[in-house]
């Protein structure tokens, strides 16, 4: 069952790019092509407009929420070639640090796993991928670049959950868990990469979209030390990824759909993946126990039935 | 930004958008000669590549040619057909597929034409067609199936021209646009006729190029080359009178101009004034609107053709002898080495020349000033906690829609851009179990339940486990349990006794039997031996020295040890045992174990085990198929701790035999979920069902052992399974019943999701903690975490925190410990009423009994109230917010130390100690530990009526506490400089001009220093407003009422605002003096708002730093550039106090508005002017660091757009 609980009139004046809820639940923030990040509360079905965050002179094409151990911190990224954190006092958004490094727009921005630190990855028109980490001992960030990860641009980032695993690769410290995300672009790549001492280094290179990939999410783990990762292309197809030490990976098609294949969605738990294409149709994915990958349910305007 | 580079003088053609990976054909291009004046020709193909940083592209095939190219095509039709159009007349024709694979590619080739054959242009729509124009006004379509006869689309249009290009129309398959120096002629080609002819009257135009609308079938563009009007027209042919616009930029004639197909907004243009301009057609914009500047190049660029695949990127063939590839996403430009090709040429120079140090080129960012519509995702879903989906999409009819019904003049309606939040629920089913389950456990009608569920299974080994957890729920469970084991008591003593040869077939006669065994009285060896007396009668006693004799002389000395010892020796063990019972215990027990070592088999075994209790030696040995016997043993003889540890090392060993099954009873048995757990997971994932059944199992066998009075630890492999499956509920949207399972257990990952389930029901205000604290509490070590931060936050307040109970806040809240363990910080630092006005429904009263609280704190004299204050550059805000005044610095205080200094006591002993004190009516002010009582105070209610919190794991020290606590810790924090600072309480604060009240100054919290100082006797009392009269509204029943009872009593603290805090500290810290005690807080180093008028300067200035810092990479002028951030900071100190002129100021707008318009010269000359000015002296601090910001933009060509 899919039944809309709630629907809110955003008031943005141009197309909406992304809509998150924070950790809780609790807030939506909404970004669109009017420059403009809304944040909402929804707590129990009601939609009161919080904030109307204005810094970007572009369209803002991804937020993301921190985890609240990190204080109430909202990213976006922008065609502006800005990343902005905000940071909530007193009820009102305000910047706390604008990162802008990039030469083109920046598409993607997401926190990592509240286990690696205040960490925000960052991937651009301009091929490379930023790595900001916050530095608590000089109320700084540090930022790190991946150049030219992908040629003529980086549509999409995501952190790979933190898992402290034997395949984690760290000899020096098998405690501290391997800082990894996958990312993908304009050059039809997907690409893993790892970090290594003080750089990122390329860990594989999945070869397989015939168009721009839009996006990439890796799975949350629930316990299995298993990583599955999903990547969307214009191509028109959705592949799934898994590995047990993500250097080699298996793929499957999920389905190649009717039209582009924008954005692709874990649940909490790593079972279902939304799939949101550009015939606006999103459906809802998962495995049956024979791990074939199942379509369960078609949304459309927020309801669908699950099969 | 150029992405590759060929060096060729070329026409190119895009593969077609089928085809991947994406090529590129490159025909020679007519007309042109190399510096080699090399006459051969060729057509070849290259892959883009785009892996490769560098700039090259990878040639894949090629095909000489004797003929070379004015135009390229490229169709999918027939695996790949490329078309040439070359001089002569002549068109060739190749086959992209054969060329790929290096074989003869050339298919076919006509001369129907007269003279150069300029314009190619394959049919979107039916992909066999081509149109082909040459001289004298000769246009044709031609089939690729037959390529014999071409198809002319009408009459020739009159005077013969030259067709300089041909273009299909993107939406009509029939129409066709050709152009002609004067004019543009459309063709349909159903009617064999030209419909329209364009030429405007009014301008000296020569038309080169056209270009048809990608959507609209009616609109056009159409270049110019004249360089006298290089314009490009926009037409509408249903107005056809008159352009629609004008696109106006080219200095010199326009040689191609083509339309994106994927965003129409998309326009570019290359001129013979060197610059390709990419524009937005339809914007309404004077002249037309330029995106970006996509290259400004040595040579004229004769040809553009858009990627049809990927709409980022353009090929640009160039006279400069190069095709160059850009992309329109902006970037760095990549330098693309040519020196080195002509060190190349001209050996024997290289010791001459040093080649030029790759050079920075300053980054034009030439990306557009407007994305692409490729880049506006238009639609996306998403998950939240609890099995929401956040969806939101772009309804292109909806906004068509508005769009046609919008009348002139009239604004565009607004469009509803909304956002659905769904619940997903995947797992119905389970769902349902679980409330079943729930309500079972509710009902606790335990026994009925599981026999139900155990009739209902068929699976022979969950029936089992059923019966098995039924059991555990009988009065007499361990009965029934033997009973399981095929061991029914009755039965087998019936058995028994039949075989003993009695006929007692009860257990009334059996207990009967026992009667009368105890009537007899004493050891039944006794009774033997008696009897046995009985019998011998008139005998004689041989004492010769064979066995018999020696063990009768034993006996008459009464060796009884040798008597044994002989016995045994000659095999009589029934005699030895029977002599043995003579000589005390120690004899009888070594005897019977004399015995059980010689006799063997399993009964002896069993005998040995019962003999000496020592059954895990059974249940270690026995043969694995004997678990249940060993089992039934275990439950017959063992007490309830060995019953345990036997049955969980039987478990082991079956499941070392792979027998998990066996072992799960086992581990029912014992009533250790861990095992039972670790034993049914090993299987890896599981599906839901057999989560719930084992959630199921877990539940029933925890209240068995609740019901048996043991005590449920929850940790491990059960906290694993139960949190699995409480976020397995969450994630179906069923937080409450989610909650319900995850119990009061403190391990971290249950605690972690019980704190989001709390907050996400609104049982519990949100955390918000600052950045910094929770970074720095990640600080391993006490100590070092707080001689580390002490620079950043708090440490005066800490400090005197550790020399008092302050660690007390702790206490409110009875999560603090699990909270520690998940985010580390122990407080919600933002109470909903003053930090979410959204949740007015959570937050009651609240908002009326703060100001009690407060009330006696904050007419505190020495504070005025604070002015509201520009927020400082971290973020690390201090308004002057009334919610401040509920601030509690102590509470971060005790987060970080307090918890840890704590940590080590169980939360169990802790509880009780709060308890106690808690019931001891600690709150008495008499108290000698007054403080904690007084924070205490406000929670108390709260503990009172929320009584069904479950228990919080307080903290002990409390009351207590202030012994522990120094007992505990590191003696650093006992230093004298808290007295020091308290003596030096500065007053100095009284007199400052920016007086300010410091919320946390103005709380409670910070009550506890000076009285408890006071307790020890080691200051001098504090001013007395700071000293809580007893009696006041101090009362927690009526100072505050307890927010809401479930979940608030761990409340009152949170109004904590970390933001504030930190800034506070910093504050104190630079003091270096402990003010806390005091209500007058040091003034903030803040600084007033830049003026409204002037804050655009602020913006500009930083920005253009900002920029030219990005784009330099010379370490010199980024220390300029430092240096003049500390300049500007200057600027903007004089604007805050408004120090400057209103002369300089007009001037220095002056001078923003050139910098935004990129006149950095003019800034200058401006930036020189004002330097001579009058005021030199007032603004000589800051003018020189202007100067040097404009002449870095200036030479790093950074422009504001």
């Amino acid at each position: 069952m899919v039944s809309i609980l709630n629907s809110i009139d955003t008031g943005h004046e141009d197309m909406i790019h992304d809509a998150e809820v924070d950790y809780y639940g609790l807030r939506l923030a909404t970004c669109s092509s009017d420059n403009s990040v809304k944040v909402y509360d929804i707590r129990n079905g009601t939609s009161t407009l919080l904030d109307d965050l204005k810094g970007h002179f572009g369209p803002v094409w991804q937020i993301a929420w921190s985890h609240p151990k990190y204080g109430n911190l909202l990213a976006s990224c922008s065609y502006d070639r800005k990343v902005i954190i905000w940071k909530e006092q007193q009820r009102k958004w305000a910047k706390y640090y604008e990162y802008a490094n990039h030469d083109s727009s920046v598409n993607s921005v997401q926190f990592a796993p509240s286990e690696l630190g205040l960490m925000l990855a960052c991937g651009s028109s301009d091929g490379s991928i930023s790595i900001l980490t916050y530095q608590p001992e000089t109320n700084s960030w540090d930022a790190k670049k991946i150049q030219n990860a992908h040629a003529i641009g980086c549509n999409a980032v995501s952190w790979a959950p933190a898992i402290t695993s034997v395949f984690n690769n760290n000899e020096t410290d098998p405690q501290t868990p391997v800082k990894r995300l996958v990312s993908g672009g304009c050059d039809n790549l997907v690409k893993i990469w790892r970090e290594d001492g003080d750089r990122w280094v390329e860990e594989a290179k999945l070869e397989v979209h015939s168009d721009w990939v839009r996006d990439v999410a890796w799975a949350p783990s629930v316990g299995i030390h298993r990583h599955t990762i999903a990547s969307c292309s214009q191509d028109r197809r959705v592949f799934i990824w898994t590995s047990t030490d993500c250097i080699n990976w298996n793929s499957t098609v999920l389905h190649t759909f009717d039209d582009v294949v924008w954005n692709v969605s874990w649940s909490l738990n790593g079972n279902i993946l939304a799939v949101s294409g550009g015939d606006n149709k999103i459906t809802l994915w998962d495995q049956n126990s024979e791990g074939t990958w199942q379509c369960i349910s078609d949304v459309a305007k927020g309801q669908g039935q699950i099969n | 930004m150029k992405v590759k580079d060929l060096e060729r003088t070329a026409n190119v053609a895009w593969s077609p958008k089928s085809q991947y990976p994406i090529y590129l054909a490159a025909g020679t291009a007519a007309q042109q000669l190399d510096a080699s004046f090399n006459t051969n020709a060729a057509l070849e193909i290259y892959s883009l590549n785009l892996s490769e940083p560098g700039p090259d592209l990878q040639l894949i095939s090629s095909a000489s040619s004797e003929h070379r190219f004015h135009k390229l095509i490229w169709s999918e039709q027939n695996n790949g057909t490329i078309v040439g159009g070359c001089d002569g007349g002549l068109i060739k024709i190749y086959s992209s597929s054969k060329l790929l694979k290096n074989e003869e590619a050339l298919i076919g080739k006509t001369e129907k034409h007269s003279g150069p054959v300029h314009a190619l242009d394959f049919n979107p729509f039916q992909a066999n067609l081509f149109a082909t124009g040459a001289a004298e006004s000769e246009i044709f379509i031609w089939d690729l199936n037959n390529t014999a006869s071409p198809m002319s689309p009408g009459v020739k249009s009159q005077p013969l021209e030259d067709v300089l290009s041909i273009s299909w129309n993107k939406q009509v398959q029939h129409i066709l646009a050709s152009t002609f120096a004067s004019k543009c002629v459309i063709w349909d080609l159903r009617k064999n006729e030209p419909i329209i002819k364009l030429t405007d009257t009014v301008s000296r135009i020569r038309w080169k190029v056209v270009a048809w609308h990608p959507e609209v079938a009616t609109q056009l563009c159409l270049a110019s080359e004249e360089d006298h009007s290089p314009i490009i027209q926009l037409w509408d042919l249903r107005f056809a009178t008159s352009p629609l616009k004008t696109l106006e930029n080219h200095q010199r004639g326009v040689l191609s101009v083509t339309w994106c197909k994927d965003d129409p907004d998309l326009l570019v243009s290359c001129g013979k004034d060197n610059r390709i301009l990419c524009w937005n057609p339809n914007s309404n914009q004077q002249n037309g609107e330029i995106l970006s500047e996509i290259a400004n190049t040595n040579q004229w660029t004769f040809d553009i053709s858009w990627c049809p695949r990927n709409p980022a990127l353009l090929a640009c063939p160039n006279f400069d002898g190069h095709v160059s590839i850009y992309s329109l996403m902006g970037g760095k430009t990549q330098q693309i080495q040519t020196t080195n090709k002509i060190a190349d040429s001209f050996p024997g120079m290289e010791g001459y020349i040093q080649a030029p140090v790759s050079q920075t080129v300053a980054v034009v960012s030439n990306d557009l000033s407007k994305p692409p519509k490729w880049l506006k995702k238009p639609c996306g879903a998403s998950f939240g906690f609890g099995g929401k989906l956040i969806t939101f999409e772009h309804d292109k009819n909806l906004i068509l829609n508005a769009q046609q019904n919008l009348q002139p003049g009239q604004q565009t309606p607004k469009i509803s851009r909304s956002v659905q939040i769904s619940q997903v629920i995947t797992e119905a089913d389970f769902v349902k179990k679980s409330v079943e389950l729930e309500k079972a456990v509710e009902y606790g009608n335990f026994t009925e339940y599981c026999s139900g569920k155990a009739d209902s299974i068929s699976d022979q080994h969950q029936k089992y486990v059923w019966h098995f957890l039924r059991a555990q729920f009988e009065p007499n469970s361990r009965a029934e349990l033997l009973n399981l084991l095929g061991y029914k008591i009755e039965d087998i003593n019936n058995t028994l006794n039949l075989a003993v040869g009695k006929t007692a077939n009860s257990v009334d006669q059996l207990s009967d039997d026992f009667a009368r065994l105890d009537d007899l009285g004493g050891d039944p060896f006794n009774d033997i031996a008696r009897q046995n007396k009985k019998r011998l009668s008139n005998f004689t006693i041989e004492t010769g020295n064979d066995d018999d004799g020696l063990i009768t002389q034993a006996l008459l000395l009464n060796n009884v040890e040798a008597a044994v010892e002989l016995c045994l020796k000659s095999k009589r063990f029934a005699d030895a045992l029977i002599i043995a019972t003579t000589g005390g215990a120690e004899l009888l027990a070594k005897t019977q174990h004399e015995y059980l070592a010689q006799s063997g088999g399993y009964i002896s075994e069993l005998i040995s085990a019962m003999v000496s209790e020592d059954w895990a030696s059974i249940v270690k040995n026995c043969d694995i198929n004997s678990w249940k016997e060993a089992l039934a043993a275990a439950l017959t003889h063992s007490n309830d701790e060995d019953l345990v540890k036997l049955c969980e090392q039987m478990g082991n060993r079956l499941e070392q035999e792979s027998l998990p099954n066996e072992a799960q009873l086992c581990y029912i048995c014992a009533g250790s979920f861990e095992k039972l757990v670790s034993s049914w997971t090993e299987g890896g994932k599981q599906s839901t069902q057999e989560l719930q059944d084992l959630v199921e199992l877990v539940t029933f066998l925890q209240k068995a052992v609740e019901r048996q009075g043991r005590k449920v630890k929850v940790s491990g492999g059960l906290a694993d399974l139960l949190s699995r499956y409480a976020s397995l509920l969450a994630s179906q949207g069923e937080l409450d019943t989610a909650v319900a399972y995850l119990g009061t257990s403190t391990d971290e990952k249950i605690s972690n999701l019980r704190d989001r389930l709390y907050v996400s029901l609104g049982k519990k205000p949100v955390f918000a903690h600052d950045v910094r604290q929770q970074q720095n509490r990640r600080g391993s070590s006490l100590r070092t975490s707080f001689t580390n931060n002490s620079a950043s936050y708090g440490a005066p307040v800490m400090a005197n925190h550790f020399n008092s109970p302050a660690p007390v806040p702790n206490q409110f809240n009875p999560t603090a410990q699990q909270q520690q363990q998940t985010f580390n910080t122990g407080l919600p630092s933002v109470p909903p009423s003053l930090n979410q006005p959204w949740q007015p429904a959570a937050m009651q009263p609240p908002i009326g009994s703060f100001p009690n609280q407060s009330r006696p704190f904050s007419p505190a004299p020495v504070a005025p109230p604070r002015p509201p204050s520009v927020n400082s550059a971290q973020g690390s805000t201090s308004s002057g917010l009334p919610s401040k005044k509920y601030i509690l610095d102590p509470s971060v205080t005790s987060n970080q130390y307090g918890n840890a200094s704590y940590a080590p006591l169980p939360p169990q002993q802790q509880q009780q100690q709060y308890q106690n004190n808690f019931n001891n009516a600690p709150f008495a002010p008499q108290n000698n530990h007054m403080p904690p009582t007084q924070i205490l105070n406000p929670a108390a209610p709260s503990y009172g009526v929320g009584g069904d919190m479950q228990a919080p794991p307080i903290d002990a020290a409390q009351m207590a506490g202030a012994h522990n606590y120094q007992a505990n810790a590191p003696p650093g924090w006992n230093d004298p400089p808290i007295i020091a600072r308290q003596k030096a309480q500065p007053k100095s604060d009284l007199g400052s001009s920016e007086p300010i009240t410091h919320p946390i100054f103005g709380t409670a919290p910070s009550q506890p220093l000076p009285t408890s100082n006071n307790g020890y006797g080691d200051f001098a009392p504090p001013p007395s407003m700071m000293s809580p009269p007893p009696n006041t509204p101090y009362n927690p029943a009526q100072a505050f009422q307890p927010p809401r009872a479930e979940t608030n009593a761990y409340q009152p603290p949170q109004s904590f605002n970390p933001g504030q805090f930190q800034q506070n500290a910093v504050q104190l810290m630079g003091r270096n003096v402990g003010a806390c005690a005091t209500p007058e807080p040091p003034a903030p180093v803040q600084k007033a708002p830049i003026p409204e008028e002037h804050i655009h300067m602020q913006t500009v200035f930083d920005e253009l730093r900002s920029r030219c810092s990005c784009s330099s990479n010379n370490a010199q002028t980024k220390r300029k550039l430092e240096d003049v951030g500390r300049k500007l900071e200057v600027l903007y100190d004089l604007l805050r106090e408004n120090k400057l002129s209103p002369n300089t100021l007009n001037s220095l707008h002056q001078l923003v508005q050139l910098v935004q318009d990129g006149n950095y010269t003019g800034g200058l000359a401006l930036h020189t002017q004002l330097v001579s000015g009058p005021e030199f002296a007032k603004i000589a601090a800051f003018m020189p660091g202007l100067k040097v910001l404009l002449q870095c933009a200036l030479t790093l060509q950074v422009y504001l757009r």
